[in-house]
This record gives structure tokens, C-alpha cells and sequence, in this order.
């Protein structure tokens, strides 16, 4: 309970900085590749159903099992793929330095970031607790630090999709703006 | 009243009221039950060379050498109870587990081994013989509305305690119902005290089988801890006698009728002060348990794998040395544990939470917990589990994976000391000896909800159905139909041997033989064979519900009744039905290590097609010819199973599966670290330029 405020506390400020005090610069609106839309895509729709799977049986009142878990399981092998292939398509732009090119708002790198941390230590800790590695006092501590970070990764990735397919704060009024510039 | 006299009435009153309580404290401390008792609290055994003492509590004197010739006078036959007594607390003692199934008040605990009611467990009619009935019906005292739900209490059988301790006292140590009874059949035999003896020999010179012979070949019940322990004979049988039978005062020249059948003290035992030596212990040997708690894996049925048994490895505990009472344990008050998950619940008594698998070798998962409950009892090993996803423990008990024979594509025959009488010699016995009790059957705990191995017997019996009650009918009445013994045939001489099935045809036939009984007339001379029991509720029923009704045949899983002419079984969710279910009662050991367990070899173990927690076959054992059917654990279960069959699919990918993430992770490793020194630089040359500037 305690991670789960602390994942909030750190989300909120990120949402607070990208979204009430957006363009500090107008970066203009966001187009995508047809690769990177499918890819994007097919992440989302990984983490989706990863969550509906996990977190929607534990919402309902029951845990995950069954047709749920076996869900769960095969998505697996998308969500890691799609989310390695998201790094590599945008980590250049998301990185700190990324001068002229750069597509995308620091909130959006920020929560790019968070994404791909949260979701390799979502996978890794997946991926361990399958070997025969680990004991069940270190299976129960990978089994919490996957579930923590796919928290922390869902939350990161509804703000980051939200950004990325539903629009960025500001661009109405400055596509409002630059229509009655237009029209002058 | 004057302030002087109403002082001196204060006073008074004062005066008499302290002397009451200090009255009632001095009773109170005279009591019996406060009876003093030595004690040596010391690790190291108290020799038993002691005196024994007959009913009254009297030292019993043996005659001195040479006394013998002079005066033949019969030696006072020795009790148990007052020979242990003296300083043991007797009565305390005889509340434990082992004897108090028939007290209504104790909790039941999770169902347990039931004592199995067949042809070898009634009174042989002495005219006619036994009937090979084929009966086998689950009986326990624990049967109530929520305890042990499959078994018949013997009184629904019409099984008095006396009938009780016939049938099953070989294996029993006494005590409880079969001590304190007032049938009247006891009072010919003697009653089975708690046999101190049969669990606390530490020698192995308790000879089981003489103590089955005293009981079931001689009716001799009050001599059998005697015989057994060796302190002497007793060679003549008391079978004849009748319910009605006294012994004879031999200073009575006017007495008649049959004598009391001897009892011969072992003269050679007493030392010269009268004592006996009995070599007893507190620890007891595995070896005693073993005498009615054997559980002897036969593997597949006529494969006579029973001569196979020395391949079989012993419970692991036991090899690392340990005794059963290790785990095993109990008070003066001999509630001995029974050491599965949930039992401190059901008594109420948290010291013992960790005297189960998981308490002993994981400890008590209570926050800040100490001593005991850390867990590792007697060094027990903390398991790793390596690899073993953590649902698995909510979902499987730990017997489930380690404990019984490891599982075969057909749960295999067992056969057990209580239900074939492991432990009394045999000519005969086979490995698929009756009744049929299979392991290891994978089934749910019903408290627990985990998948738990068990044993499983699937009842045979005859029986009447009045309105929605089925009323099992015992062997020696079915035995009282002369039609009943010719369809039926004498039970055969060789013991321990597979029951033969019967034909629709003889099972029809039967069933109108059944229809046919009457009740027997009273007769007005006879006394009841049956008082009203101690138990209260052992005593057979005043109706007779066996000689009422349609008759009914149970066996392999299903209730069989006559419908124009043919057999026909009943649809299901009827009374009947639910009196055919199988009896599952859990197995615990022989456990087995980390090695031999289930999931040893990978996930493969389980998650695969025809793997035996899902797909391993139970037999019906049906005595109808031909009407045995096989039935998977997944059906018995009952549970959907979709899902899980897709999950097991997937397995041969899984190596794809784990390829692919490891490589996603080292590649997503690779872009953070690359990008976040990246980061690290670009915030270090902006502090550099900040500073400059």
C-alpha cells in the first residue's frame, strides 16, 4: 500500500508538470510513423490486457487464475517484444540531448522512461521467478517487485498513452491559435 | 440490636464463614481426583519393575516356588488400569485420541482412516458359517452431521460397542467406548481396557498377533493385554458362551454351568518380590505405531508387487531417524496430533500450529515470531523450492507433492494394518486384497481447498431404503437369510484374498432374498443381547430399518435397486447415491523427499497431458460384474479444466518464451544503461556549463 502511494506521489507531478504547465516551447502536434503507431499500439494493447488479466481479477475480488492467468501468460512474449522494440524506436528521441529532433514534451520523456524501467524490471522479475534460481522467500520478493512495477508501469503508460494518442495539453489553443492567424 | 451484640454477631459470622472456606479448601484438597502421583521427570526411562494389581486395586501375589504344588490357588487376573494407574493418571489418559471416538463431545478433525466393516469383522454363526456378503462399509464413532462424512457410525449398522470391539479390537488399544460399555456381551468377555502396553513396549515383545487371537479367535477380551504383553496364557476360548453366562463361584458348591476359561500367569516373569518387568518408554518405537498404522503401497492390482516391497523406501523422517512421536506428540492427556494443516484450529490450540509440514519446516509466519515458531523443529530443513511459482502452495498441499507412492497412471492398492490386518499372520493375503483402498487419489482438501492425495475406498453393502434414508444392513444379518447364504456362498477360507463380483443376475436375486426378511420375533424369555450403551448413542436402533424398505445394493461408486425383472442404478443426487460416494480419507506419509517429489523434474511433472495429478485413473471396484469403470482425478475433481489443459500446451514454447524475454530484457538493459549514462553526461556538462558561466 505504502509503494502504491509513493507510485502515485511520483506519477502526479509528472502529470502536474506535462499537463497544467504544458509547451514551455510548442513542439506542434505529435505524428506518428506507421511503425511506431503499430508498435505503440501493440504495447498498449499488451499492457492492457496484462493489467485487465492481473489487476482487473484482483479489482473483481478474486486473484488471478485460470483462463485469466493463462491470458496473462501469453501476452507475455508480446509485451516484452513490443516494449523492446518501443525502446529502440524512440529512445533516441526521449533522451536528454536530443536537440532539434526531439518529438516529445519532457513529461513524455519522463514517463517514456519510467515506462521502459518499470516495464524491464516488470519483465526480469517475470522472466527470474520462471528459473530454477530462486527459493520461495526470493520468489515471493520477485513476485512483488513484478507486481509493484507493473503498477508503477501501467500508470506510466496511461499517462504516456494518453499523451501520445489523445493529444497534448496546449495543443488545442495552439491550434486554435495558429487558425485564427490564419484567418487574420 | 445493641452496637455490642450486633459486633460479636459480626464476629461470629466472620468465624463461620472462614472456617467454611477453609473446610471447603481441605475437601477440595482430598478429592480423588487430586491424587498424588510420583513422578522421576528425569530423560531417562523409569524401570518398570513393578507389582501388578487386579480390579480391586490389590497387589497381586505370585505364589512363591514351590507354593505352586501346595495350594493351587487361582492368581487374581491383573488390570491394566489399576496396574498402570497406581502412577499414571488413568482416567486423563483415556480421553486421548486413540480412545475417545465415541465420546460425542470431541471435536473430529479432518476425516481420517475409518474402520472397515466386512465379513472377517462379525461373529461367525457357529451352525451356518459367514456368508461371503462382499460388505464393505466405512464405519467410524466420529460420524456426525459434520464429522467424517462417508462413514456410517455403527449404531446405523446396527453394530453394538461390543460388536465394535469384535470386529475391530485387534487393532484398537482400547479404552473409551470399548472399556466403559454396558453391552452385555461384555460382561461374558471382559471389557478392552486402554492397553498401555500396545503402544509403550519399547522391546517389540508385544506379540499383536496373540492379542488378536485372544479377541477374535477366543473372545478372551480381558486377557488379550496380558497374553500379548507375555505375562502369561490363556488357551481356552469363551465363543460358546452365552450372552447370558456368569462365572460359576467356585465357592458356591450350587453353582453351575460352563467355567471361566483360565488365565496362566507366566509364573518365570515375577522376580522374587512379585514384580514384573515391563520394559516400557515414553518415546515410543515407530515400530509399535506400525502395528495398526501400516500402509503398505501393493502397486498395480496382480502384480503381486507386495513381494516387491523391499524395493519400497521408507518415509524420509524416519530414515533421518526420527520416530513418529516426534511429530506425533502429545500430553498426559494423549491428544496426540495428527499434524495436518488446519488442526490447531479445529482444537483450539495454537502451541501446536507448528506441528505440521509447514509449521515444522517453515515456521509459524507470524510477525516477530520466536522460538518454536521460527520453525526448523528437530533441524527440520527450511525447503527452497527452487523455481516453484508461490501459487502452487495455495493450491497444493505439501502432501500433495510428497507424500504416498509416487504417482502411476492408475492410483495403485494399499493395503492397511486396520483394514487387512496387517500384523496378524497371513497364508494367504495378496497384494489386492478387500477392501479395495487405492492411492494416491488427488482430490480437495474440502477446508483447505488444496489438491490432496488420498485413500480411497468405494463402499459395498446391502442395504434397505425407507423414504430418503438408506440403512446399510451388517453381514451377520444378511447371514441370518438361509436364501441369502446359499446365493451368497460361504466366505471363503483364505483370508486377505479380492472379493469375487457378483452378476446382475445374483444381485437381483439377492435383493429379493433381502425383500423377503423379517424381523426375528422376539422372545419373550431372552434378555436384550444390547443395554443402552455408555456412549449413549451406540446402541442398535429399537426398529429395524434393514427389514423395511427397498432393498438397495451399493458398490464401485453407484446404488443399484430392482425395477421389472432387472438392476437398475439410481439417477443421480438421490440419498442412495450420495450413500454410494466414494469414503477419501488424506494420506500424509510415506513422505518423500525434495528429489522424489512431484515437480522434481520441472513442470512437466504436472503441466503436460497424462500427468498424474490430472489424469492418473481411480478404479470403481464395482462388485457388479463388469460394471467397474475408471474415472480420471480431473473428473473426480469435477473442476473445469480448459485453462489449464491451454497453460500445459504452451510448455513446449516456454523455452521460446524465455528466449525471447531474456533477450527483450539484456536489450532493454543495454538502451537503459546506454541512455542513462547519456543522461548522467549531458546533466554533468550542463552543471560543468552552469558553473563556467
Amino acid at each position: 500500500m505504502r509503494t502504491i502511494i509513493i507510485l502515485i506521489a511520483l506519477a502526479l507531478p509528472l502529470i502536474d508538470a506535462a499537463m497544467f504547465r504544458p509547451g514551455r516551447k510548442s513542439l506542434g502536434s505529435l505524428r506518428l510513423l506507421r511503425v511506431e503507431r503499430l508498435v505503440y499500439l501493440l504495447f498498449m494493447l499488451a499492457v492492457a490486457l496484462q493489467a485487465i488479466s492481473s489487476f482487473g481479477s484482483i479489482l473483481s475480488g478474486g486473484r488471478m487464475h485460470g483462463w485469466m492467468h493463462g491470458m496473462h501468460m501469453a501476452v507475455a512474449g508480446l509485451f516484452a517484444v513490443s516494449l523492446t522494440a518501443l525502446a529502440l524506436l524512440w529512445a533516441e528521441q526521449s533522451s536528454c540531448d536530443a536537440g532539434p529532433t526531439q518529438r516529445f514534451y519532457c513529461g513524455e520523456k519522463a514517463s517514456f522512461w519510467l515506462t521502459i524501467l518499470a516495464g524491464f524490471v516488470t519483465l526480469t522479475s517475470a522472466l527470474l521467478g520462471m528459473m530454477a534460481w530462486f527459493g520461495s522467500d526470493g520468489q515471493r520478493k520477485l513476485f512483488q517487485i513484478h507486481r509493484y512495477a507493473a503498477l508503477a508501469l501501467v500508470i506510466f503508460a496511461l499517462f504516456n498513452g494518453y499523451r501520445v494518442l489523445l493529444g497534448r495539453p496546449g495543443q488545442k489553443s495552439a491550434a486554435t491559435a495558429s487558425a485564427t492567424s490564419a484567418g487574420h | 440490636m445493641k452496637p455490642a451484640n450486633r459486633r460479636l454477631a459480626l464476629i461470629v459470622l466472620g468465624i463461620v464463614v472462614c472456617a467454611a472456606v477453609m473446610a471447603r479448601a481441605v475437601v477440595a484438597q482430598e478429592k480423588p481426583g487430586a491424587k498424588k502421583r510420583p513422578h522421576t521427570d528425569s530423560g531417562t526411562p523409569f524401570v518398570h519393575r513393578i507389582p501388578l494389581r487386579d480390579d480391586l486395586d490389590i497387589v497381586i501375589q505370585p505364589p512363591k516356588a514351590g507354593e505352586v504344588e501346595k495350594s493351587p490357588k487361582p492368581i487374581k487376573l491383573a488390570s491394566i488400569a489399576n496396574t498402570c494407574g497406581k502412577c499414571h493418571d488413568y482416567p486423563t489418559i483415556s480421553s486421548g485420541w486413540h480412545f475417545n471416538a465415541g465420546n460425542p463431545n470431541v471435536a473430529p478433525g479432518r476425516p481420517g482412516e475409518p474402520w472397515i466393516l466386512n465379513d472377517d469383522g462379525v461373529v461367525e454363526d457357529l451352525k451356518n458359517g459367514q456368508a461371503s456378503t462382499r460388505t464393505q462399509i466405512p464405519l467410524s464413532y466420529r460420524k456426525t452431521d459434520k464429522g467424517w462424512p462417508g462413514t456410517w457410525h455403527p449404531s446405523e449398522v446396527g453394530l453394538n460397542d461390543w460388536k465394535f470391539a469384535y470386529a475391530f479390537g485387534h487393532h484398537m488399544p482400547g479404552g473409551g467406548v470399548v472399556e466403559t460399555s454396558q453391552d452385555q456381551r461384555f460382561g461374558v468377555t471382559g471389557v478392552l481396557q486402554n492397553d498401555c502396553l500396545i503402544c509403550h513396549v519399547a522391546d517389540n515383545n508385544y506379540d499383536g498377533n496373540a492379542r488378536y487371537e485372544q479377541i477374535v479367535k477366543k473372545q478372551n477380551f480381558k486377557y488379550a493385554t496380558l497374553v500379548a504383553a507375555g505375562v502369561g496364557l490363556a488357551e481356552k476360548s469363551r465363543e460358546k458362551l452365552k450372552d447370558t453366562w456368569t462365572a460359576p463361584d467356585p465357592a458356591d458348591p450350587n453353582s453351575d454351568g460352563p467355567p471361566e476359561p483360565k488365565f496362566e500367569y507366566d509364573l518365570a516373569r515375577f522376580n522374587p518380590q512379585g514384580h514384573i518387568l515391563f520394559n516400557v518408554t515414553r518415546r515410543v518405537p515407530n515400530e509399535r505405531c506400525f502395528f495398526c498404522h501400516t500402509s503398505m503401497d501393493t502397486g498395480e492390482p496382480q502384480k503381486n508387487d507386495l513381494k516387491e516391497r523391499w524395493r519400497h523406501d521408507r518415509d524420509i523422517h524416519l530414515v533421518k531417524g526420527m520416530l513418529c512421536v516426534d511429530c506425533h506428540r502429545h500430553g498426559l492427556d494423549h491428544q496426540i496430533t495428527r499434524n495436518y494443516e488446519n488442526e490447531y484450529l479445529d482444537r483450539n490450540d495454537p502451541s501446536i500450529a507448528t506441528l505440521s509440514c509447514t509449521g515444522c519446516h517453515l515456521g509459524n509466519k507470524k510477525e516477530n515470531a520466536t522460538g518454536t515458531d521460527l520453525g526448523g523443529r528437530n533441524a527440520a530443513p527450511r525447503p527452497q523450492h527452487k523455481g516453484l511459482p508461490l501459487i502452487h502452495f495455495e493450491k497444493l498441499s505439501c502432501t500433495a507433492c510428497h507424500s504416498g507412492p509416487y504417482p502411476r497412471a492408475q492410483a495403485t492398492s494399499v493395503l492397511t494394518s486396520m483394514a487387512h490386518r496387517l500384523g496378524v499372520e497371513s497364508f494367504n493375503r495378496v497384494d489386492d486384497a478387500a477392501p479395495a483402498i487405492q492411492q494416491p487419489v488427488f482430490i480437495r482438501d474440502q477446508e483447505t481447498g488444496k489438491i490432496t492425495p488420498n485413500k480411497v475406498l468405494f463402499p459395498t453393502f446391502w442395504a434397505r431404503l425407507n423414504g430418503d434414508k438408506i440403512s446399510p444392513i451388517a453381514p451377520d444379518v444378511l447371514n441370518s437369510s438361509s436364501a441369502l447364504r446359499k446365493l451368497f456362498g460361504p466366505k471363503p477360507s483364505n483370508d486377505g484374498q479380492p472379493l469375487k463380483p457378483l452378476t446382475e443376475a445374483e444381485i437381483i436375486k439377492a435383493l429379493d432374498a433381502i425383500a423377503a426378511m423379517e424381523a426375528p420375533a422376539p422372545k419373550a424369555t431372552d434378555k436384550p443381547a444390547t443395554k443402552p450403551a455408555t456412549t449413549g448413542a451406540t446402541t442398535a436402533p429399537v426398529t429395524q430399518p434393514w427389514y423395511t424398505g427397498e432393498p438397495v445394493f451399493i458398490t464401485g461408486g453407484k446404488a443399484y435397486k430392482r425395477a421389472n425383472g432387472k438392476l437398475v442404478a439410481f439417477e443421480h443426487d438421490t440419498p442412495a447415491t450420495e450413500a454410494a460416494t466414494p469414503y477419501a480419507w488424506p494420506l500424509a506419509h510415506d513422505v518423500r523427499g525434495a528429489q522424489e517429489a512431484l515437480g522434481a523434474r520441472g513442470c512437466i511433472d504436472c503441466h503436460a497431458a497424462g500427468t498424474a495429478m490430472f489424469d492418473s485413473k481411480l478404479s470403481s471396484v464395482s462388485l457388479l460384474e463388469g460394471a467397474s469403470t475408471t474415472t480420471s482425478m480431473r473428473d473426480l475433481r469435477g473442476e473445469p479444466m480448459g485453462s489449464l489443459d491451454a497453460f500445459a500446451l504452451t510448455y513446449p514454447m516456454r523455452p521460446l518464451l524465455m528466449w525471447t524475454g531474456f533477450t527483450c530484457a539484456t536489450i532493454l538493459a543495454m538502451v537503459l544503461i546506454a541512455y542513462g549514462g547519456r543522461a548522467m553526461g549531458a546533466v554533468g556538462r550542463r552543471r560543468t556549463n552552469t558553473t563556467k558561466s
